[in-house]
């Protein structure tokens, strides 16, 4: 059953996406409803260890903002440009939700960053706080906030829409160490609930698979009654199953304690969550729909320093990402699900990425660049100050820019696919909010100036454009940015979202917006 | 003899000048006890608490020790893949591409494991469901499931025994009446409106019980669940065989270790011990030691290490496996081979498995001793281009001496690299990193950290002996441990070796992987306890010490569970 991956497997899905209009008869029952504006998708991408000070070499001064043709890509964003008018660089959005040092002035620099950072990306609070408020060990501790998207998710009753919640995928073949810390604040950005980390998925056999049961098919129209009475069959078995299993569990469950009980009511939720999918016969859901090819499988890693890296049993991340960008793609027309989190590689990667193709190493030496936290991040130079309109100075070494670069190609790759299907009255990209951002600024480790773009949400954002936000002391909240997307984007009726250890209300960033 | 505590080796911090005080943790804390006894402390009987020879520690009191619970929680991916391997005979490995939920520690600790998502839950779907095929499209393996036939229509009689006998070996337990009702109930609606034949709905039945939590996780039952966090109650035979099995299989128990259960013989401490025996002289013995010792020593991140062939031309797939190969003939002589734990860093290596002279071809008799020159902890805790003194350092203390190091609270890391160190030869790390411990915030970690390393700096970045570094200069192993001097590592090992912390390690690693848990302050007593009735002996006896003990046989919920 070891099904190798190999670079032939996966390409043989790449590229067969062709764009096909949307089909208002053919349209998914949820989604008719929504037919005259396009369903609206939010996809938060990370990437680790933060970015080079190239990420900001064309950056306005701080407080201002730059648009049109004065807007100019920086040399890691350049792969941007086919889409650069559907693009934001946002600077100057800080996550200080830490309470550590409370009444004091907000710290950006938490130590064990690699975990704490990302462990508070998507929520907003302090997983270390919280672990010790709980009376949890931190080396082995799981608890966190709910996630912006599992918010939008949640009181936007996707469930309800797509047959898919949400996805969680991921390229993380080969974590770093975790900083003494669980999986689940290095290899996670979703948190359907406090003690609910929802990993990111880096097989894309698996993802596949999810989207086939879910009922993602091509779109011809006629149906195949042998296919259908087989379909029949299946669903009826899968679902005796599921209801025995169910079943029993819910019998032994008040024998157990407390503790016990929950775990297995979370055991029957999350099988009772795939049973749309399991005992879907796939005959309603057809559309605009387009079915990949069946890409190979990769392995998950067992464990922090553990894994595949690049050149072993055949490994290829180049292929790999290729292959999840269609695998979105796929999973948005077919509108299996509106909300998916991506990580491009886990926290604290050491990654081997010396295979950037000589069109991303621009920046001269790449030297370190085969571990990306070891040997780029924390490689020669950075960031050594501010120039007085506020723009960074220093030099970062190449091979941190240049794992920048790629990084950033692949969500260009991305956005690309999506421009090219049309999705109501524009393009799956104008009715998707690509939002891709790392959890720490540089190699210093501070959760301030995240690096951050914003790719679509035509009609919700601005775009072409370089927004620097207002510096010090009043730098932007990270929460405010993803309240403002559930508010303004979603329009949810969100109270509040994320922590702020000095008690400030949220705020809608109205910059942004157009 | 005395042994001591974090606050002797924090006046010795203070002593020797260092700063690092409050960045050094330890895990286990209080005073321990030693015995000088020889380890052996024959067989207790349920509750009475396994005392030891000599005077009990303070703190220690079998009476009132809690011995915690282990809450329900799932296989861990290599238990997945072990007991479907031994419970099915399939060659299947489903759970290699399972989501790996792990804390820091050994991979089957249980509070990452007792949560799920669907992701999880559809990865267990399509597991069973393939299993299932995979068993009965093999005769041999089918005819071990199916092993009766049906009388004919209505007939429940085969499918009820087939419940029953394979029910048990796949729950771990007997399946009580309602549950056997259930899933006959279910074979009959197989057969009746799934349009099943008598094999077709054994095989759906099959295929319910390995997706069921019972198979799925671990749970231990409590007759009554207010009288279990009242008092600690004796664990039954079942329960035993799964924590025993799962310790030393990595998997399932066997029909032999459920059959004892229900007889109850396994409550009774001789047979558990021969048990412990039996179960690590099995070929599946095996399994401990790749998963306990190489987790706890992280030999496993050898496996994903990468070595710059530029720089290491020896280096190759094969010697990556002779080293793994290597590792576990060392470690193994300490379950199998009656090498005490005294020994584990001054043994000789044992040089003869096949590939690794490329390592050992070169050394000078008798310099290689011990953990500290295993060429799989060497080149695991090395760069891809040299050495790195500072993680073999990092090892040696946190898992060998169960002394973590913790990050100073706002210090930014920088590499060698950030810190100055490239303004030197970049082949003299020792140079390097005395430019490193120059910085005050790097030198409280560093100078706990760098002197170990620096000790055993005659290994390479694969392990191989050598007199110089690759620009020449002379390779220089003098340092200092906890005010100390050593001039390499025949004087280094004397010091680890008379470590109080190094004798009391292993108890504590022990627990922690058979219960499945950081180790709790409640837990403390008892680790103290056991390294002075072990002795530092084999840890096949720390084993026993360890299954024989209350807080291995008993449970007891804690308020919070309720």
């Amino acid at each position: 059953m070891k099904r190798l991956f190999s670079r032939r497997n996966v390409l043989r899905g790449a590229g067969v996406c062709l764009a096909l209009p949307w089909l208002e008869s053919l349209a998914p029952r949820g989604a008719r409803a929504q037919m005259m504006t396009a369903p609206r998708r939010y996809i938060p991408i990370y990437f680790p260890n933060g970015a080079a000070i190239q990420w900001w070499e064309n950056a306005p001064a701080f407080g201002t903002s730059v648009a049109g043709e004065q807007f100019i890509l920086s040399s890691v964003h350049e792969p941007l440009l086919p889409v650069k008018d559907k693009l934001m660089v946002l600077s100057r959005m800080a996550n200080y939700t830490w309470k550590q040092g409370q009444g004091t002035s907000p710290d950006p620099g938490v130590e064990p960053s690699h975990s704490r950072c990302p462990g508070a990306l998507m929520t907003c609070v302090d997983t270390d706080v919280l672990a010790t408020e709980a009376g949890m060990s931190l080396p082995s501790a799981v608890i966190n906030g709910v996630s912006a998207d599992q918010v939008i998710v949640q009181q936007g009753g996707l469930g309800q829409i797509t047959p898919i919640e949400s996805m969680q995928m991921g390229l993380g073949t080969f974590p770093g160490a975790f900083d003494g810390r669980s999986y689940s604040y290095s290899q996670v950005m979703s948190w359907k609930s406090a003690t609910e980390p929802l990993k990111r998925q880096v097989n894309p056999k698996a993802v596949f698979d999810a989207l086939v049961n879910a009922g993602a098919m091509n779109s011809d129209g006629s149906v195949d009654p042998e296919a259908d009475a087989l379909a029949q069959q299946r669903a009826a078995e899968n679902k005796s199953v599921l209801d025995a299993v169910v079943e029993s569990s819910a019998a032994l469950r008040p024998r157990l304690s407390r503790q016990d009980q929950l775990t297995l009511e979370q055991f029957e939720s999350s099988f009772r969550e795939i049973e749309k999918t399991v005992t879907n016969i796939g005959t309603t859901i057809s559309s605009g729909c387009q079915v990949i090819a069946e890409p190979g499988a990769i392995p998950e890693p067992p464990g922090s320093m553990q894994g595949l890296n690049q050149g072993q049993d055949g490994y290829d991340r180049a292929a790999h990402a290729l292959i999840m960008n269609d695998l979105i793609v796929m999973a948005l027309r077919c509108d299996m699900t509106r909300v998916i989190t991506y990580m491009l590689d886990d926290s604290r990667s050491e990654f081997n990425y010396s295979f950037i193709p000589e069109e991303d190493a621009i920046f001269g030496s790449t030297g370190g660049i085969d571990n990306f936290h070891g040997g780029a991040q924390h490689g020669a130079g950075g960031i050594s100050g501010t120039a007085e309109n506020g723009v960074y100075t220093g030099t970062s070494n190449g091979a941190f820019a240049t794992i920048n670069r790629w990084l950033v190609r692949q969500v260009a790759d991305l956005a690309q696919k999506l421009q090219a299907v049309p999705d109501g009255e524009g393009t799956l990209l104008d009715s998707t909010l690509l939002h891709m951002t790392s959890a720490m600024r540089t190699h210093d480790h501070d959760a301030y100036d995240l690096p951050m773009l914003l790719i679509g949400g035509t009609g919700f954002i601005k775009q072409n454009t370089h927004i620097a936000l207002a510096e010090k002391p009043s730098d932007r909240q990270l929460r405010d940015l993803f309240y403002t997307i559930q508010k303004e984007y979603f329009g949810l009726d969100v109270a509040s979202f994320g922590d702020d250890m000095r008690g400030a209300q949220n705020e809608i960033i109205a910059d942004i917006l157009l | 003899m005395r042994l001591h505590t974090l606050r002797v080796l924090a006046e010795r911090l203070r002593a020797g000048g260092l700063v690092a005080l409050s960045a050094f943790t330890l895990a286990c804390t209080g005073e321990i006890q030693g015995t000088g006894a020889d380890g052996k402390n024959g067989g207790s009987g349920p509750g009475s608490g396994g005392a030891g020879s000599g005077t009990p520690p303070e703190g220690y009191d079998p009476a009132l020790l809690d011995p915690g619970h282990v809450p329900a929680h799932r296989l861990s991916n290599t238990e997945y893949n072990n007991t479907v391997g031994d419970l099915l005979g399939t060659s299947l490995r489903p759970a290699d591409f399972f989501q790996a939920q792990t804390v820091t520690g050994f991979d089957t600790n249980s509070s990452a494991l007792s949560g799920i998502t669907a992701t999880n839950a559809q990865a267990y779907f399509d597991a069973a469901k393939e299993l299932v095929e995979d068993v009965f499209a093999n005769p041999t393996l089918k005819a071990k499931v199916v092993t009766c036939a049906s009388a004919g229509a209505g007939d429940t009689t085969c499918a009820q025994s087939i419940v029953e006998s394979f029910g048990r070996l796949a729950w771990r337990r007997p399946l009580d009446e309602g549950e056997v009702a259930k899933l006959v109930a279910r074979y009959t609606e197989a057969m009746t409106t799934l349009g099943k034949d008598h094999e077709g709905a054994v095989a759906h039945v099959l295929r319910i019980m390995l997706t069921s939590a019972p198979f799925l996780y671990w749970i231990e039952i409590d007759p009554d669940i207010a009288a279990a966090a009242a008092a600690k109650r004796p664990l039954n035979g079942y329960e035993l065989a799964s924590r025993l099995s799962f310790m030393l299989w990595s998997s399932t128990p066997d029909a032999a270790l459920l059959d004892l259960s229900a007889s109850d013989e396994l409550l009774d401490a001789a047979i558990l011990a021969a048990q412990v025996d039996r179960l690590l002289d099995d070929p599946k013995g095996a399994r401990f030691i790749a998963t306990f010792f190489n987790q706890w020593l992280n030999v496993t991140k050898l496996g994903a290490h990468q070595v710059d062939a530029t720089f290491y031309p020896t280096w190759t797939e094969e010697l990556r496996g002779a080293m793994f190969t290597d590792a576990q003939q060392f470690f193994s002589t300490f379950v199998w081979g009656g090498r005490p734990w005294s020994e584990f860093l001054t043994a000789p290596l044992d040089t003869s498995v096949p590939g690794m002279d490329a390592i050992y071809g070169a050394d000078p008799a008798g310099l290689r001793k011990g953990f500290l020159g295993l060429p799989a902890f060497l080149t695991a805790e090395s760069m891809p281009t040299r050495t790195a003194p500072t993680f073999r350092g990092k090892i040696v203390l946190e898992s060998v001496m169960c002394a973590p190091i913790a990050l100073p609270p706002n210090v930014v890391i920088p590499d060698l690299a950030e810190a100055g160190g490239d303004t030197v030869d970049p082949t003299n790390i020792r140079a390097k990193l005395e430019l490193h411990r120059s910085s005050p915030d790097c030198a409280g970690c560093h100078a706990v950290l760098d002197p170990i390393g620096l000790g055993i700096e005659t290994f390479d970045a694969i392990g191989r002996y050598r007199t110089t570094y690759e620009n020449g200069d002379a390779i220089d192993t003098t340092g200092e441990f906890l005010g100390q001097p050593f001039t390499g590592i025949d004087e280094l090992i004397p010091i680890l070796n008379a470590d109080e912390r190094f004798a009391a390690c292993p108890g504590e690693k022990v627990l922690s992987f058979a219960l499945r848990r950081t180790p709790r302050p409640e837990d403390l007593p008892y680790i103290e306890q056991l390294a002075g009735q072990w002795g530092s002996g084999t840890v096949r006896d720390l084993v026993k010490h360890l299954v024989e003990s209350d807080t291995f046989r008993f449970r007891k919920l804690p308020a919070s569970a309720l």
